[in-house]
């Protein structure tokens, strides 16, 4: 058995490494994706107070700390036994959608869109944003001008763009100003200008790709998400739902707290970041998929306009329930339409100046678990406080971690589809790489393996050999 | 965040807040968002820099950033200098420099406006919420320098008139002497109490 080892894996957001293990015959028998960091957040957070865990939590990540703060506050609203004001729930969701339209655009412009624009064999001294200005200047130009209007919706709420405060338990910390809604409404018209334009490149190259979808991660497998009552996407509120690969609903309406009696969370020695899994399945054939293609086969419709338009010429061409993870990129484009949409309806709504915007209370209960669908799937809060409101255990089910099985899978098929022999030319490397990319993984969020951190510890020669090992 | 469609000068703090003195960029910036002599001005506080910074770059005729160095004079020392016409157009990879910011700039917007970094020499980067004594007493100083860069005739035709100077290839990259900058052509400006382009705090 031969390993061929892919450390660093770019274009991602942390730090992680690939394996594949070839057969006697020079041929993929397995392949892995392990993420090699590890935050322990888990443990950080034991102790604390609970009021300070939503600004705590939002550190985990600098891509997505809003929708830490989201799931953190709902847990933390559950605690409290609070309902937000109206208001608030939805200035929270404005700024979660903000997040979803800015990640989304990191996601597909700075870090996809050079394989996409020079093709996934193209001169890897090009594939980078440098090269999108150069031969498409009007792609990055519309990158930057998304991820700038969702960084400044969040700045111009939060105060910051990156790790805001803003979002407490039982709401948020301040009202939004006239000024404040007037400048945001004001950027609206030019974000969906640049969506629109990137949309309608992408469906005009969607055949061009017609190779990478075959392979990149197409397989059967279960989705989730968040659904409104009337099946419209839900990134905020909302309950359960996941069907199969044909749309059948596996569980639907399900409330999200007790999710450790469907849910299974598993731990593999080679790798910090856990597997999640359905466990009336089992492990690991309990494989799901959640982030954007999985949130686009779980729901009835998006619930605005243009987005909805999209949608239903997405199905057209790609069936129901697309099972490509390379769609992956389709679906995002399709969320941020909507998102843009949802933002502009909200901040429209005729109360949403109002000027009381947090419920205030004590612990009212030991446990809460707060839910949200973050930019890469759904997020899982869940904590457990002493009666004076202090941390004494907190877990993390995070949306990467929802995809893990589903990511080695991809890569696995990747890998077979494109490597043969011991040799990998840099454009075999890419196409590993970018399985992973479709799913734009997140691993500073992610790596919170249960229980017992696993580790491999190894003692070598001079030379190399292995000479004892110890593993935990 | 004081924000205009096209706006005179854009001045950037960058920093981490948790590392001491690294945070001095946004101390600085923090001190200047507000101030009525920057009106016409934008200050942005940022962690770290991004490519999204081209596009602020392009709606201004002069950027100012303010950072904090690891090396080249004393601790709490400030240094100036111009961004060299030649811009680094590396790829982007984990980190960004600001070379790269305004060489994307130019390849998105068609020009860039001059950039002037202004940087304090770290004493030390441990992780605090606190400056070092020593840096902390070259805020004010920092923040009057950005006026006073502000107050320069820097004209209109900033890409075109720009000067240049060898060995300064970007941010973080700054020799012992650098600061000491000749008056350049593209502007003539004094610091406060000196003829020079650097001073000890």
């Amino acid at each position: 058995m031969t390993e061929i080892v892919i450390d660093p894996v770019t274009r991602i957001e942390g730090h992680s490494k690939i394996t594949l293990h070839l057969d006697d015959r020079g041929e993929v028998a397995g392949a892995r994706f392990h993420v090699t960091q590890f935050r322990g957040f888990e443990r950080i957070c034991e102790g604390r107070p609970l009021q300070e865990m939503p600004s705590l939590m939002a550190r985990i990540c600098g891509i997505c700390p809003v929708s830490h703060l989201m799931a953190s506050a709902k847990a933390c609203d559950e605690i409290l036994a609070v309902e937000p004001p109206e208001v608030a729930l939805k200035l929270r969701r404005v700024m979660n959608l903000a997040q979803i339209v800015q990640s989304h655009a990191l996601s597909f412009f700075h870090l996809s869109s050079p394989d996409l624009l020079f093709g996934f064999d193209g001169p890897s001294d090009r594939r980078h944003l440098f090269g999108v200005a150069e031969v498409n200047p009007q792609l990055a130009r519309d990158g930057i001008a998304l991820r700038r209007f969702g960084q400044q919706i969040i700045e111009r709420l939060g105060g910051r763009r990156i790790h805001p405060a803003w979002v407490v338990a039982g709401g948020v910390s301040r009202p939004l100003e006239p000024d404040q809604r007037d400048d945001i409404l004001a950027s609206i018209d030019d974000a969906r200008a640049a969506t629109r334009r990137t949309l309608e490149w992408y469906k005009h190259r969607l055949a061009d790709w017609a190779d990478e979808a075959a392979v990149y991660g197409d397989f059967p497998s279960l989705y989730m998400g968040l659904v409104h009552e009337n099946g419209d996407v839900a990134y905020s509120d909302g309950l359960l739902r996941v069907v199969d690969g044909s749309g059948n609903r596996v569980a639907d309406d399900i409330e999200p707290r007790p999710y450790w009696d469907y849910v299974g969370e598993a731990v593999e020695p080679w790798s910090y970041l856990k597997s999640t899994y359905w466990k009336e399945l089992g492990y690991p054939d309990g494989m799901y998929r959640v982030g954007p293609l999985a949130r686009l086969n779980v729901i009835d419709q998006l619930g605005t306009e243009e987005a909805d338009v999209e949608l239903l010429e997405y199905r057209d061409r790609l069936g129901r329930h697309p099972s490509s993870s390379f769609h992956y990129h389709y679906a995002r484009l399709i969320e941020v339409v909507h998102c843009i949409e949802m933002i502009r309806r909200l901040l429209e709504s005729s109360d949403i100046l109002e000027r009381r915007v947090r419920a205030e209370a004590d612990v009212n209960r030991t446990e809460g678990v707060g839910v949200a669908e973050a930019p890469r799937g759904t997020l899982m809060h869940h904590y457990r406080v002493d009666d004076d409101g202090i941390v004494t255990w907190v877990n993390l089910v995070i949306a990467t971690g929802h995809n893990n099985l589903a990511m080695n899978r991809g890569l696995l098929q990747v890998a077979r589809h494109y490597v043969h022999g011991e040799r990998l030319d840099p454009s075999i490397l890419n196409r590993v790489e970018s399985v992973i990319r479709c799913f734009d993984p997140c691993l500073s969020c992610s790596t919170h393996a249960i229980g017992s951190m696993p580790v491999r510890l190894q003692l070598l020669t001079v030379d190399g050999k292995v000479v004892d090992e110890l593993s935990r | 965040m004081n924000e205009a469609a096209q706006c005179e000068a854009l001045v950037v703090g960058i920093g981490n807040m948790l590392r001491a003195d690294d945070a001095f960029g946004r101390v600085v910036a923090d001190r200047l968002i507000g101030d009525p002599r920057l009106s016409t001005s934008r200050v942005l506080s940022c962690h770290q820099l991004t490519p999204e910074l081209a596009a602020d770059f392009a709606s201004s005729r002069l950027v100012v950033l303010v950072d904090a160095r690891l090396a080249g004079g004393r601790p709490g020392s400030l240094q100036i200098y111009r961004l060299d016409d030649h811009c680094r157009a590396a790829r982007f990879d984990h980190g960004v420099e600001v070379s790269e910011v305004v060489a994307l700039c130019e390849a998105l917007y068609g020009a860039a406006p001059p950039v002037v970094v202004l940087s304090v020499r770290a004493e030390r980067l441990d992780v605090s919420e606190s400056l070092s004594a020593t840096v902390a007493e070259a805020v004010q100083g920092a923040v009057e320098t950005v006026v006073s860069l502000l107050d320069a005739p820097w004209g209109g035709e900033l890409k075109a008139d720009r000067g240049t100077r060898a060995g300064h290839e970007g941010h973080g990259d700054i020799e012992q002497d650098a600061g000491i900058c000749e008056a350049p052509k593209w502007a003539t400006w004094q610091m406060p109490g000196d003829d020079r382009a650097a001073y000890d705090a």
